[in-house]
């Protein structure tokens, strides 16, 4: 009974900095839920009744398919904006950063505040799922794959790795502004240039390094016959001489692994950080 | 209250421009100005055989033959399914040679002619050149399983069938003198070769295209079916509202009703015998219709509990400055 009773005094704090941050953050989460419903109702229906010439996937399969390749861009704008404050907000003027003797533990208040913004941002890609889905049975009727299941769940451990990768920035970066652009810039920008340079020097090296490689996962995954062999998970085109490989998608395990890997490496860094900057 | 009045108006006025604009795709659809409107839509029909009285098959039509003659495998089996996603169409005039390619030729025979070119003078040049006409259409795409009595494969079963909806449906006389020309001048090659291309009349037409899952009818459908059989000089179908009744004689004589919906795409058939009984029907769904009241449903959901949200927002602040106001005064 003492450690219930203990447990949840330690407990209760990080569920009132959860609830709070929710709190803080619903004008955000609003904006993006409706940008993500939007997204999928322009795409889905609008543009499809506006120009029907524009084909639908021959099956549900590929529809579904397809339509997931919105998440990408989703989870990479939402969790820039939802995660990039989580730290370096907490060290502007009046906030609990700088403070010696915080009325709360600062670890608690970063947890809770990582996990309300995780909540809401599953949410607006769950969103997007249901209506994605909906529209799925709209065109198509059921049922829906079990596939369309695996990227939901591969979409949550991916979102999970963007905003580890997102709250590192945040744990040294000054403000919440540069976090934002500096992390879009790297996702966006910087991984699509290096997996370039890297697959044109080494086409056999997968590149289980990039964000955007293993994100491929969430969408590709998204078939009847996911592809086993190695030889299937990369297309070469050849133009004039030159072969460039490009490389689809990892494994499944792998790609979560990874994901995984880099989620428990960031937020690892970003708590390291943290504590240093407290000194 | 004010506030509260003014944000339900900002929700009306964002549903009213959504619905205004959801509204003039679907008018955009049916008001392009000329005689005949196509009414398909992106979705999926699914199939199904509800009857199939074997014995009155057999005395009406004949043992010989069975409804997978007809509408392929495993139509012979009650409470087997098919489906049909219509994936999207376009308009444009076509000449004589694709027009008679969608409509006429396997994709056997097709190949056989190309192949021999030069004796059968099938080119797109010289067809169109002898036969000068131009047909404005609509051709919709889709993907097509066949009848089963299991779960359909995620697979489909074929991704390039297509409805061919003619503009002005007195255009399928034309295209039928056409072919009927070119087939008798063509009579000795294709005996050459051992293959049968039959001339055809407006009934034998009208036949092919619904067993083949090409006819599709344009709006008004009363109209424009009275006007198709006319054109076609039909002797056995008529048109009876959306309906396409076709007169046959097997054993005995008997009927066969094909159904359009109201996307002007057959969506029933049913056979019938001498005295009028049913012996054999596919009707069908369409995941638009089933989706359209879900979507309804949410769309109303999320109204109400904005509205709702609003109100009970307001509510709040209103609690909050009648707790502050005397703290003030005091």
């Amino acid at each position: 009974m003492e450690i219930v009773k203990n447990a949840y005094f330690e407990l209760k704090p990080l569920f009132n900095t959860y609830i709070f941050e929710i709190k803080q953050q619903k004008r955000k989460f609003l904006i993006f839920s409706v940008i993500s419903a939007l997204i999928c109702v322009l795409t889905n229906f609008i543009l499809e009744y506006a120009f029907p010439e524009s084909q639908l996937g021959d099956n549900l399969m590929l529809y579904l398919r397809s339509g997931v390749g919105f998440v990408g861009l989703l989870v990479l704008f939402g969790v820039c904006f939802f995660f990039s404050g989580i730290i370096c907000a907490e060290f502007s003027a009046g906030k609990t950063g700088f403070v010696v003797f915080p009325k709360i533990n600062k670890y608690k208040l970063i947890l809770g505040k990582y996990l309300g913004n995780l909540t809401l941002i599953l949410i607006v890609i769950g969103i997007y799922y249901f209506v994605l889905g909906l529209f799925g049975l709209y065109y198509y009727t059921g049922p829906i794959p079990i596939q369309f299941y695996q990227s939901f769940a591969i979409g949550i451990v991916y979102v999970i790795m963007l905003s580890a990768f997102v709250t590192f920035f945040s744990s040294f970066m000054k403000s919440v502004n540069i976090t934002i652009v500096s992390t879009i810039l790297i996702l966006f920008i910087v991984f699509s240039i290096v997996d370039q340079i890297v697959v044109i020097a080494n086409p056999n090296f997968e590149p289980l390094y990039s964000f955007n490689y293993l994100g491929g996962l969430v969408s590709e995954v998204i078939q009847e016959h996911f592809p086993t062999k190695l030889s299937d998970r990369y297309v070469d085109f050849t133009m004039e001489d030159f072969t460039f490989r490009q490389w689809i998608t990892p494994t499944i395990e792998m790609g979560i692994t990874m994901m995984l890997l880099y989620t428990v490496l960031f937020l690892g860094l970003a708590s390291l950080i943290f504590k240093r900057r407290q000194l | 209250m004010k506030t509260i009045l003014r944000k339900a108006f900002t929700i009306l006025l964002v549903y009213t421009i959504l619905g205004t604009m959801f509204l003039a795709i679907g008018v955009n659809v049916v008001a392009a100005g000329t005689a005949y409107q196509t009414k398909i839509t992106k979705g999926t029909d699914i199939f199904t055989v509800s009857t199939y009285d074997k014995e009155s098959w057999n005395k009406a039509i004949g043992s010989d033959s069975d409804p997978s003659d007809w509408f392929g495998k495993n139509a012979d089996k009650v409470d087997a399914t098919s489906k049909s996603t219509l994936k999207s169409w376009f308009n444009r005039k076509f000449g004589t040679f694709d027009t008679l390619t969608d409509m006429f030729l396997s994709e056997d025979i097709l190949i056989l002619l190309l192949f021999n070119e030069s004796l059968s003078g099938f080119t797109e040049e010289k067809i169109n050149k002898k036969y000068p006409n131009e047909y404005e259409l609509w051709r919709a795409f889709y993907s097509k399983w066949d009848f089963t009595t299991e779960e359909f494969d995620v697979q489909e079963d074929s991704n390039r069938e297509y409805v061919l909806i003619f503009k002005n449906p007195k255009d399928l006389k034309d295209i039928l003198d056409d072919y009927n020309d070119w087939v008798s001048s063509l009579s000795p090659l294709l005996m050459a070769f051992n293959v049968t291309l039959e001339t055809l009349s407006g009934d034998d037409l009208l036949w092919n295209l619904v067993l083949s899952g090409k006819l599709g009818i344009g709006a008004p459908f009363k109209d424009y079916l009275t006007n198709l059989v006319d054109a076609l000089d039909c002797k056995h179908t008529s048109a009876e509202g959306s309906i396409l009744v076709f007169e046959k004689s097997g054993k005995t004589d008997y009927e066969i009703d094909v159904i359009f919906s109201e996307r002007g795409i057959m969506s029933t058939y049913i056979v019938k015998n001498e005295e009028r009984e049913v012996i054999y029907k596919i009707g069908s769904t369409n995941s638009n219709d089933l989706m359209i009241p879900v979507f309804v449903m949410l769309i109303c959901g999320v109204t109400v509990l904005s509205i709702l949200a609003i109100v009970w927002k307001q509510h709040l602040d209103k609690i909050r400055n009648v707790k502050r106001v005397p703290e003030k005064t005091s």
